[in-house]
């Protein structure tokens, strides 16, 4: 008999029904913060200084409704493979947008629960807490067993 | 792979069609350049010119407010300047307008021609009664430029 793995609950089912239902309150938080705030979005996104400036305006009006509906697709454990696949995508992306900025030295605010592109770049907690939200996604997105999910809600009663 | 398109595809259409019904805030294609930033920040707002900014100060009545966060300001900012980053107009507002009915003109100043800090100090203040403030565009570096002292490290 092997010994039990310590970190064997890093894989549990339990585990990802925590991490979906946190992941999707704040996709839908951030999305909605933004999605309220178009120009202070584009605002925010241009002095990331990466997309060409035909790409801000398109960005600022339908990346947060992709984040809505994926913090709802995880809320409610629908689609959760799809979500949180699109999640850790999205998370990933800007990730490397924040690498890129802090190798370049650029002082920003974040634009990620906020539309306020004003006070100092703290661009290194950043992405600390974006790489930590990305590897709870990849968690969701290998590990997830619909616990607690809308999907098994309506498996359940309907066998009634 | 096929939920997630599925997923981007339809958070696009929400996208398009909260835009489309909602009353049109930002356009589908806008310009970002340095020049039409420029302009759209300040709309509305009163430019001072450096010259005038220079004569206030010389006479003593210029109350410069520095838009940046405070690691730039401590760095270095114009002579008296006050550190107001946008966020704390309207803790910072009664005691401007303090200042302002002392006789002190108030010019909002941050760095580079593009920088949406001062104009948005400028707008809060606005709203918390500061009427007259100005906005110094390009300040800290057209101050420097123009061999001006300046106060900090």
């Amino acid at each position: 008999m092997g010994k039990p793995n310590p970190l064997a609950w890093l894989g549990s089912p339990t585990v990802s029904a925590i991490f979906r239902l946190f992941l999707g309150a704040i996709f839908l938080y951030a999305g909605l913060v933004k999605g309220l705030d178009p120009p202070g979005f584009a605002q925010a996104i241009y002095n990331y200084r990466i997309l060409p400036g035909w790409l801000i305006n398109p960005m600022a009006i339908l990346m947060p409704w992709i984040e809505v509906v994926v913090g709802v697709s995880l809320l409610l454990g629908v689609w959760v493979p799809g979500g949180s696949l699109l999640a850790s995508g999205l998370l990933a992306v800007f990730a490397a947008a924040l690498g890129l900025n802090m190798a370049r030295g650029l002082d920003i605010g974040c634009g990620c629960f906020s539309t306020a592109s004003t006070g100092p770049g703290n661009t290194l907690w950043y992405l600390v807490r974006d790489l930590g939200l990305l590897a709870m996604a990849l968690q969701v997105l290998f590990c997830d067993r619909q616990l607690g999910s809308f999907r098994r809600l309506l498996q359940r009663t309907s066998k009634r | 792979m096929l939920q997630a398109a599925a997923l981007l595809a339809l958070g696009m259409a929400v996208g398009i069609a909260i835009h489309e019904t909602r009353a049109p805030t930002l356009p589908w294609v806008g310009s970002w350049s340095a020049e039409s930033l420029a302009s759209r920040h300040l709309e509305g707002l009163v430019e001072v010119s450096l010259e005038d900014a220079t004569a206030l100060w010389r006479e003593g009545r210029a109350l410069f407010l520095d838009a940046r966060d405070t690691g730039s300001y401590r760095a270095g900012h114009l002579p008296g300047a006050m550190n107001i980053p946008p966020e704390e107009a309207e803790a910072a507002g009664e005691e401007v307008k303090v200042l302002v009915e002392a006789g002190l003109e108030p010019i909002a100043y941050c760095d580079g021609v593009d920088c949406p800090l001062s104009p948005e100090l400028a707008r809060r203040l606005q709203a918390q009664g500061v009427r007259s403030v100005k906005v110094l565009v390009n300040g800290w570096s057209r101050w420097r430029g123009a061999g001006l002292p300046t106060e900090g490290r």
